[in-house]
């Protein structure tokens, strides 16, 4: 079996989170305390990551599609393994709508965007079908260049004298109820409840002692990166742009202009978002893969790649007729009707059921 | 299927979302069906 290294999950794990948050921003609805609001999500993430960790502490070995089977049993546990499989192979498909959503409104206008989604899901179908580990490698590699490129995006905020702190006043903005409203469930569930996912490479460890550290440190760095972008958006767009703006973070890159040398840098963005997005879609299409050998019991899961490909493209572009119905459903119906019951309701259940099923076994043993 | 449950198109997503997980759940029983099948073959 392929084994990554802590680093490795480290890297994926941070690059998952961060994910389509670097255009789309984060806790906009919560206007200038957006980055209250981050922070709270990141604190309640590391708890639920947490969650996820001890879940896997007690179904050691295994991957996430089999901690349900093995505890619920098999009949009433595989049917919650396969809606997560589903659920991974439509978030994948979500990934491609925002490349719908984002791609013709700023770089490429004229390009049907089949091209672009196609373009993307062949080079991740190519990344998984070299297998996990390469999967790692890469997240080495990009990660520094995703911080480097962030680095410098902040350096030239500074630099063009965009940046207004008191745009930031009064820090609570409209006051708690809105941060709440932001957090919960959105906030929890759309990045840090998503990182279940991470939990079908959780058993690729090569060092199972020190996973926790890694999972719980890309959380933490995660959430401030977020913050970090965030605080930046507010404080150079303005409470109101901020909130209104389908793509802020975007719009924040393009009023860059040092000596009316340094100008247009929208592209450096887009680039960001690609290769975040690409590592998104990279373990979504990868987790379902993975799902999918080990639910029909395949000895090899290379077949199940392109099919599954498929079915994500399909779904990317299909699931919204605009970009305003697929952030609808993103931010009203999916945390409401679905993420809360698999991100949170579902493994906290699985967590109390491992709890009393070890201390049944443990006082029989 | 799955585009049935989560499109926009299909309405069921505007109109009765909360449907979306009983029929998500419902389409993975029938997947697990398969499931069972196999692990009783491969047994046998």
């Amino acid at each position: 079996m392929s084994k990554l290294s802590n680093y490795q999950i480290f890297t994926l794990t941070f690059l998952y989170q961060v994910g389509t948050t670097v255009i789309f921003g984060f806790s906009s609805d919560a206007g200038r305390a957006a980055w209250i609001s981050v922070l709270i999500c990141t604190i309640i993430g590391l708890l639920i990551n947490f969650i996820y960790l001890k879940i896997y502490s007690f179904n050691k070995g295994l991957s996430l599609v089999e901690w349900y089977p093995k505890q619920f049993g098999k009949i009433l546990g595989t049917p919650f393994s396969w809606m997560y499989v589903l659920q991974f192979l439509y978030v994948g498909g979500r990934i491609i709508g925002d490349l719908r959503s984002l791609i013709p409104n700023t770089l490429l206008p004229n390009t049907p965007h089949i091209i672009t989604s196609m373009l993307l899901l062949i080079v991740a179908s190519y990344a998984v079908f070299s297998g996990i580990e390469v999967i790692g490698r890469l997240g080495e590699f990009f990660i520094p260049f995703v911080l480097f490129i962030s680095s410098i995006i902040i350096i030239l905020l500074f630099s063009s004298k965009l940046i207004h702190i008191q745009y930031l006043k009064p820090y609570l903005g409209k006051g708690w109820k809105d941060i709440w409203k932001s957090v919960f469930p959105l906030g929890i569930t759309q990045t840090f409840g998503q990182s279940i996912e991470i939990g079908m490479i959780y058993n690729l460890s090569n060092n199972e002692k020190k996973l926790a550290k890694s999972i719980l440190s890309a959380t933490l760095l995660s959430g401030i990166f977020i913050a970090i972008l965030d605080l930046l958006a507010v404080s150079v767009l303005g409470e109101k742009i901020f909130s209104r703006s389908i793509f802020p973070m975007f719009r924040l890159v393009r009023l860059i202009k040092v000596g009316d040398f340094i100008q247009n840098l929208d592209a450096l963005n887009v680039l960001l978002f690609l290769t975040t997005a690409f590592f998104k879609i990279c373990i979504h299409l990868y987790s379902a893969v993975r799902g999918i050998q080990q639910l029909t019991y395949s000895k090899t899961d290379r077949l199940i790649i392109l099919p599954a490909a498929f079915i994500i493209l399909y779904l990317g572009m299909n699931m919204a007729s605009n970009s305003t119905e697929h952030i609808e459903a993103g931010l009203k119906i999916l945390p409401y009707n679905l993420w809360l019951f698999l991100f949170l309701v579902l493994p906290i259940i699985l967590l109390f059921v491992s709890i009393l099923r070890f201390n049944l076994s443990s006082k029989k043993g | 299927m799955i585009d049935l449950i989560f499109s926009w198109k299909s309405k069921i997503m505007i109109t009765k979302p909360w449907l979306m997980p009983i029929l998500l759940y419902l389409l993975a029983n029938f997947l697990s069906i398969i499931t069972i099948y196999i692990d009783k073959n491969n047994k046998s």
